[in-house]
């Protein structure tokens, strides 16, 4: 007996939670946003704010959807999944990038920016192409799928065999690394040969006197906003994407942030 | 004031508000555009010399990296050689550390084969040369060349700056370096910083740089913006483009910036909108005053004319003339065009004189800024160029340090050759081994058996102190025999027993300090300053007066007299015009320890759109008043005739009085002018009301400002105009600085004045005599001493010496005393007066036959009122035999004379029934009357007495009175006056002496002359 009400008691104050939950999520708008990537989604300690271009379109998107208020939440690739599927966040706008698999687990929007992945080395490392990083330990932030990209596009140069994991990790190290501080710090102090990431990323973290970024795109990379797999917002949010990118303010931004 | 002049009145004020409103607003924006027009040249000067400073200070930056770079090089390949020649054939890590411990910059020497493994090293590393990040360095042994350097920060505090250099196919030497100093010198903030701090922009305005790709913050003098995103700070990036000059906010800041795109970066100049609106909303809020001063005058004064107009219905008809459907007052005309002419005048005197007290003001502070800055620079590049010298002394010995280590290690190498190879590798020009005798062992000098003792130049003078066993020296700059500019470091050998052997030295080409030196002379700094405006700056040497530094190269190094730079001129806190070279330039100018900095505007280049702005804002205001006479005197019909109740006059304080030309005036009776009461406005005439009103205004602008004054620290930007005079950083004389701080003081002493008077007013009205007594002489004090006072500020800021003016005062006074005796004896013996209470204000008093009422002792005069309401002014020296007849309740007596013949008895009696009555009938008599008794048994009379207690003021009329009553009341009772009469006698018969009269009148006069001469009255006889 005793037990039940402690069960109906606590039952009691999780929907209480729930409801505050739910009250608040009404008030702001919450997305998820990365706070690395300069002039993209980028955290200013100095001003405590965030700024760049999915910020921008991010705020212009929950006026489009009816919210008044926003609220950034700060999200890595690892965690951003998980953040989006357990509703601690409403919409993921981080450099998140379509691909066919993710389009089965989560709702995309209208992609508003096309990015590229690439590789980026040291300039000492005295690389001329990007053969060159054939057999070279390859830096990857944990979480993404820079590995796959990097050895599909040596794969359709026909210099390794297959694209899977394993193959992969057979012909270049791998490395793969949670922060992404340590992974530039890896680059800069040699213990990796190579950075693989999407240019914006790469950008950031880009010192003309130190480094190179390859020409080559080794993919394509649409960003999207997305949201939960058959959540109520991800049809307001298609539509409001599309109409941003109809109305020409998404090229706006971008003119504004590059 | 009818109704329709009230209608009048109203529509006039709104009529006069709205000029006020629009005339601000115009003049609020052409006083914008005039500042921005000024600012807009400064930077447009400072935008167009950016590329140039950028291009400079990169450069500069990259030598600094370069001769860091070519240093470390050289060091690198003197090892490398050691190696290759198979001379060090040890690979000891000690032996590492002694290479490694020639410079403070290299913290590790490595030796490596091509693939990395470290073959040896002298300390631990945090690099792995195996990987490809290193492939630079081991590249060298394919090259044969030395590597390009690069760096790696390992960690916050760790950054390593790597040089390689080949040993042979197989190994290479390599050197990790700190590069933190060169950083630190090369200006952490990229150039930047050191351009900003070479460039003022106006006053307070400032330069930020932008990256055009990250939108971050390169350059902001807040440096916790660098870095962050400018974006972020509410720059519009629409507006980031090459050229634009516009508004914009920069963090939380609006600015006019000019925006110029260098290398892919943004340059922002911007001047702060606050700077702008300081520089304005002073200039005008005075213009503003002194219109809306002129304007309320000029409504006020018509609508006084017109009211005054109405109340004398005989003349009114005269006034108007009819013009088509409207009626026009000819008199308000006159009289209101003459204020508008005025005001148009004082309007445009006080707008230009506002314009050029500001720009010259700013003007000023801009070149005080500029002169700083120039200090700035030079004391900055003073330590940069203490630096960079011993940066360079420092490289030249670790150069004789390797040598010296190389030596050590194997006195074999003591070859000609192998020192001549060193030499080609560390870049020297010679280098040496001196043995213990002074003789060389080996150099690869022209004289290849130097001796030490022979060589008599300046380089063996050097060489001598070398000898004396001097461990590391270097020498300055020295002529050698060539008459090349040389430099020798040298260190000294030990056996290895540590016992002198003789030293190392390496002479090394100096013109290469020189050129490093030269960039941070003053010359070279000054000629980099860029001024706005046309200005100049120069230096004067302090010691020998002679030009450091001009822009025309040619005066350099000539006396200053040559630029016709006066001797009064040679100071450090000069601010003013100065003529230089035979142009007039206004001048700061701040003194080092071995300099005089100057910064100069050109005079023509000063105000020189003011007295264009003064004629527009006349023009404009000139329109306002045009209308504002136009309508004032306007109507559409003639105006009801109002009769004036006019009051009898009695007690007017005003009286018309018949002037010397036979015109009628208004004037203020005597009485009312020394009286402490207020003015009724009703009494006033429109001309009175006109000059009343212009005081009130006049008084309320002095307290104002001095309202400013007091308080400025909160109301006054610190960089304002008024806050420049009042610093009193200026130079004296009569200009236009201290003509604004004469009318700033003498608004501050008008205002105490004021309220000093105010007060003593209200406290001698509230309290006794006595204090309004001393309220009134403190008041006259007042008014002497502001003037004084006044007068000694002015002549201060006139720059006349005000201790000679208060010594001359003594001489003055002397001068003075014996001219005006009477006055300095008026002034002592009002204070006497005062101090010994004879009387005060309100008394009674007779002085010198004078009665009356004292109504004010001033310092030189005492004025009474007299009966009849006349002002007696006595000077105070000649009051004496006063009377003061100041008490409670003065004695009114009346002498009354009745006839011997009447029974006083009955006159008693009567008084005794009739006196009582009396006092019901003259309420004047406090007390009595009562009867005093007979004064006098006269010659004709019997006198009594009667008096009464009364006021002193009432006690002539009492007499009266009392005069009169008697008059009736002995009448009534028939009791008789005497008067002198005439009476005709009867002739009297007079009666015979009889005979026995006679015979004793004889008897009696014997005897009475017996008795005498008895008593001795012979003798008094004198022998008669």
């Amino acid at each position: 007996m005793k037990k039940k009400f402690i069960a109906l008691g606590m039952g009691l104050i999780f929907s209480a939670l729930g409801a505050v939950s739910a009250l608040a999520s009404e008030g702001a708008l919450r997305v998820g946003v990365k706070d690395y990537i300069v002039g993209f989604s980028h955290f200013s300690e100095t001003s405590g704010l965030y700024y760049g271009l999915e910020i921008d379109l991010a705020r212009e998107l929950a006026s489009r959807l009816g919210y008044s208020d926003i609220e950034y939440v700060r999200v890595t690739p690892d965690n951003c999944e998980e953040m989006i599927d357990t509703g601690e966040i409403d919409i993921l706008m981080a450099a998140y990038s379509w691909t066919e698999l993710r389009s089965e687990q989560r709702d995309f929007s209208p992609s508003y920016y096309l990015d590229h992945a690439a590789a980026m080395a040291a300039k000492s490392s005295l690389y001329t192409d990007i053969t060159d990083l054939m057999g070279k330990s390859i830096g990857v932030i944990h979480g993404s799928s820079a590995w796959f990209v990097f050895g599909s596009y040596f794969h359709d140069l026909g210099l390794i065999p297959a694209t899977d994991q394993d193959t992969v990790k057979k012909y270049f190290d791998i490395v793969k690394v949670d922060e992404i501080d340590d992974l530039y710090h890896r680059l800069e102090t040699g213990e990796v040969d190579a950075v693989v990431s999407d240019r914006v990323i790469l950008r950031s973290y880009f010192d003309e006197d130190k480094y190179m970024i390859f020409d080559e795109d080794l993919s394509d990379e649409a960003y999207c906003a997305v949201t939960a797999k058959g959540s109520p917002l991800s049809e307001p949010v298609y539509a409001a994407m599309q109409e941003l990118i109809d109305d020409g303010t998404v090229d706006s931004l971008i003119a504004k942030w590059s | 004031m009818s109704g329709n002049l009230k209608k009048k009145a109203l529509l006039l004020v709104a009529v006069e508000v709205i000029f006020i409103l629009g005339l601000g607003f115009s003049l609020l924006k052409m006083q914008t555009r005039l500042a921005l027009e000024t600012k807009r040249s400064e930077v447009e000067s400072v935008v167009s010399a950016l590329p140039e400073l950028k291009a400079e200070a990169d450069q500069k930056a990259s030598d600094e990296q370069l001769d860091f770079d070519r240093h470390m090089e050289e060091l690198t390949s003197a090892i490398a050689w050691v190696y290759r020649e198979g001379i060090e054939n040890t690979l000891d890590s000690s032996a590492l550390r002694s290479l490694a411990s020639t410079a403070d910059e290299i913290r590790n020497v490595v030796i490596l084969k091509a693939d990395g493994t470290t073959l040896s090293r002298a300390y631990n590393t945090p690099a792995d040369f195996k990987r490809d990040r290193f492939n630079a360095l081991k590249n060298v042994v394919v090259t044969r060349a030395l590597s390009e350097p690069f760096e790696i920060d390992f960690d916050d505090e760790t950054t390593i700056r790597y040089y390689a250099s080949y040993i042979d196919d197989e190994t290479l030497a390599v050197i990790e370096a700190d590069p933190s100093g060169v950083k630190s010198s090369a200006g952490s903030l990229s150039s930047w910083q050191s351009i900003a701090s070479d460039i003022s922009v106006s006053d307070e305005g400032f330069i930020t740089v932008i990256d055009a790709r990250t939108d971050q913050f390169v350059y902001h003098p807040d440096e916790t913006l660098i870095g962050d995103n400018a974006l972020a700070y509410g720059i519009d990036y629409a507006l980031l483009k090459d050229g634009t000059e516009t508004w914009m906010t920069i963090a939380g800041e609006k600015v006019y910036a000019t925006i110029e795109l260098i290398d892919d970066e943004f340059v922002i100049v911007a001047i702060p909108e606050s700077e702008v609106i300081s520089s304005r909303n002073m200039t005008v809020a005075v213009i503003m005053a002194i219109f809306i001063i002129v304007t309320v005058l000029m409504i006020s004064y018509a609508v006084f004319v017109l009211e005054e107009q109405e109340e004398n219905p005989d003349t009114i008809r005269d006034n108007y003339r009819r013009a088509g459907a409207f009626y026009y007052n000819i008199t308000v005309a006159k009289k209101i065009m003459a204020i508008a002419l005025v005001g148009t005048l004082l309007i445009f005197l006080g707008s230009l004189y506002m314009q050029n007290l500001f720009s010259i003001s700013m003007q000023a502070l801009i070149n005080n800024d500029e002169a700083l800055s120039v200090e700035t620079s030079i004391s900055s590049g003073q330590e940069e160029a203490d630096r960079t010298e011993s940066e360079y002394k420092t490289r030249y010995l670790e150069k004789s340090r390797i040598i010296n280590l190389i030596l050590t290690e194997d006195e074999n190498l003591s070859t000609r050759k192998n020192l001549r190879k060193l030499s080609s590798l560390l870049d020297l020009k010679y280098a040496y081994h001196i043995g213990p005798d002074g003789t060389a062992v080996a150099t690869d000098s022209p004289d290849a058996s130097y001796r030490v003792s022979a060589d008599q130049s300046a380089a063996g003078d050097i060489m001598r102190l070398l000898m004396k066993g001097t461990a590391e020296y270097t020498s300055d700059p020295v002529t050698d025999e060539t008459g090349e500019e040389i430099l020798i470091a040298g260190t000294a050998l030990y056996d290895r027993d540590g016992v002198w052997n003789g030293f190392t030295a390496v002479e090394v080409d100096a013109s290469e300090l020189a050129a490093a030196l030269a960039k941070r002379d003053i010359g070279y700094i000054m000629s980099r300053m860029r001024t706005a405006s046309d200005g100049i700056v120069f230096a004067i040497d302090k010691d020998s007066g002679l030009i450091s530094y001009y822009p025309r190269g040619s005066y350099i190094g000539r006396s200053y007299s040559d630029l016709g730079i006066p001797d009064t001129a040679l100071k450090g806190d000069l601010t003013g015009y100065v003529t230089i070279d035979s142009a007039r330039y206004y001048v700061s100018s701040v003194e080092t320890d071995s300099y005089y900095l100057y910064a100069g505007t050109p005079e023509s280049r000063i105000g020189d759109k003011s007295v264009y702005a003064a004629l527009i804002l006349t023009l404009l205001s000139f329109i306002c008043m045009a209308v504002i006479c136009l309508l004032l005197p306007l109507e559409t019909s003639l105006p009801e005739l109002t009769p004036d109740e006019e009051d009898d006059g009695a007690n007017a304080r005003f009286i018309d009085v018949n002037g010397a030309d036979g015109r009628k005036r208004r004037t203020e009776t005597a009485l009312s002018r020394w009286s402490n009461n207020a003015f009724s406005w009703d009494e006033l005439t429109s001309g009175q009301r006109f000059v009343l009103l212009l005081k009130i205004m006049m008084g309320i602008f002095a307290v104002i400002i001095c309202v400013m004054i007091v308080f400025r620290d909160k109301l006054l930007s610190p960089r304002s105009v008024f806050m420049y005079v009042l610093d009193g950083n200026w130079e004296r004389g009569v200009n236009i600085f201290s003509l604004t701080g004469c009318f700033l003081y003498i608004c501050i002493i008008t205002t105490v004045t004021i309220v000093l008077k105010a007060v003593l007013s209200e406290i001698s009205r509230t309290f006794d005599t006595a204090v309004e007594t001393v309220c009134r002489l403190l008041s006259s004090l007042v008014k002497y001493v502001s003037v004084i006072v006044a007068l000694y500020m002015c002549f201060a800021l006139f720059g006349v010496d005000t201790s000679t003016l208060l010594a001359s005062a003594g001489i003055l006074s002397l001068v003075i005393g014996l001219g005006a005796q009477s006055l300095v004896s008026d002034i002592i013996a009002g204070l006497f007066i005062i101090f010994e209470g004879e009387f005060r204000v309100g008394d009674v008093v007779t002085i010198g036959g004078d009665r009356g009422t004292v109504m004010e002792i001033s310092v030189r005069t005492t004025k009474i009122k007299e009966a009849g309401d006349n002002v007696r002014v006595i000077s105070n020296s000649s009051i004496g035999n006063v009377l003061n007849m100041t008490k409670a309740n003065s004695v009114a007596t009346c002498d009354f004379a009745i006839e011997y013949g009447e029974s006083l008895e009955r006159v008693e009696y009567v008084l005794s029934k009739e006196l009582p009555l009396m006092k019901d009938r003259l309420p004047a008599i406090v007390d009595g009357p009562y009867y005093k008794g007979v004064s006098e048994l006269g010659d004709s009379s019997v006198n009594i007495r009667i008096l009464a207690y009364c006021k002193e003021s009432d006690r002539f009329q009492l007499v009266r009175d009392l005069n009169r009553e008697f008059k009736l009341l002995f009448d009534k009772y028939d009791i008789n006056i005497p008067f002198p009469q005439v009476v005709v006698n009867q002739p009297v018969s007079f009666e015979e002496a009889t005979r026995w009269q006679k015979e004793r009148a004889d008897e009696f006069a014997k005897e009475q002359s017996r008795l005498v001469s008895a008593k001795g009255g012979s003798a008094e006889e004198g022998g008669t």
